[in-house]
């Protein structure tokens, strides 16, 4: 949860294509690789893409031929089921690269994905990344890095799902993304159950305990973390 | 992404009208009168007809009466997560 906050904290951030060359896995590119890129990208008006608030980019299981730069606004990547439920694997703000796992191995894409707010990406083809991997030791390097991390990240997901009561993982959850300057992150009990692995009415349930316990309440557009030692406490499972 | 405040976090909350079948569970549920149906659908009035739960010595147990009375999932209460009582 930490790290999807962390992930988030740069959502208002709007990159060209020369910064997205900096800032995201492409940055560890050879000179090279990154003028063949910007020629590419440059030379197809295709390739820059935008997104409304709320659109489909991908269902779960659909072919990728095309990783995407996020250069602005927020993607969100996640797994649905008939039934309605859901769960968020991550959230992609500017800088973050999509379909790298399907680019890799030529597999479906991971989770369905859509815009959370206005968007635009860059899309490159799958087979010049591959192309470009495979020509380009330190873009090799960093995407190894990058993969890495997101292995260590879902792994700490699992087993906080595995370790955790569902109570525990809402304390972490209210602790982590609560803030003292109030901004702009707007949540439901359902995307706060879709991000902690569990459905709204238990998130409702427990969130009325809280509240009768005197952990948290309510005002008009606001959810108000009053003793922030006892859900310390209940992240812990104490 | 925008940093304004969305309109929903005045109170009000959000349908989905695609989903609504205008049981009226959530007019019932309601502990302020703050819901009406007109035309089928949930007209909200909590601007001026809620004072806020916290502040209702009857609603020890609300949170988001409306929400969690609707049986088809059209109704959602956006909120910040705040910390601290002086925000």
């Amino acid at each position: 949860l930490q790290q999807i906050a962390a992930e988030r904290t740069d959502n208002d951030m709007t990159y060209t294509l020369a910064q997205l060359l900096d800032v995201s896995l492409l940055a560890s590119a050879q000179p090279r690789t990154k003028e063949e890129l910007r020629a590419v990208l440059d030379s197809a008006p295709v390739s820059l893409r935008h997104y409304p608030a709320g659109r489909l980019l991908l269902l779960e299981g659909d072919p990728c031929d095309e990783v995407h730069l996020v250069a602005e606004g927020l993607l969100r990547v996640r797994h649905l089921t008939p039934e309605g439920r859901e769960h968020v694997v991550s959230y992609l703000g500017p800088g973050r690269v999509l379909n790298l796992v399907p680019a890799l191995d030529d597999g479906a894409a991971l989770g369905t994905v859509d815009a959370l707010t206005d968007a635009t990406t860059y899309a490159i083809p799958c087979t010049l990344l591959r192309e470009w991997i495979a020509q380009d030791a330190g873009l090799a390097a960093a995407i190894a890095r990058h993969l890495a991390g997101e292995l260590r990240r879902i792994d700490a997901m699992l087993a906080d799902m595995a370790l955790h009561t569902v109570r525990a993982r809402l304390a972490r959850f209210l602790l982590t993304h609560a803030e003292s300057n109030p901004a702009h992150h707007r949540w439901t009990q359902a995307t706060i159950a879709a991000n902690i692995g569990t459905v709204r009415d238990v998130v409702g349930r427990l969130l009325r305990e809280m509240r009768q316990e005197g952990i948290i309440r309510r005002e008009r557009g606001r959810l108000v973390i009053v003793d922030r030692e006892a859900l310390e406490r209940e992240a812990n499972n104490e | 992404m925008s940093a304004t405040v969305h309109p929903s976090l005045s109170g009000i909350p959000l349908l989905d009208a695609s989903r609504c079948t205008g049981c009226g569970l959530c007019a019932a549920a309601c502990p302020c009168s703050a819901i009406r149906l007109d035309g089928g659908l949930p007209r909200f009035s909590c601007a001026t007809a809620c004072h806020g739960c916290e502040e209702c010595p009857s609603l020890a147990h609300c949170l988001f009466p409306c929400e969690d009375a609707c049986p088809e999932r059209a109704i959602a209460c956006e909120f910040l997560l705040v910390e601290g009582n002086d925000v």
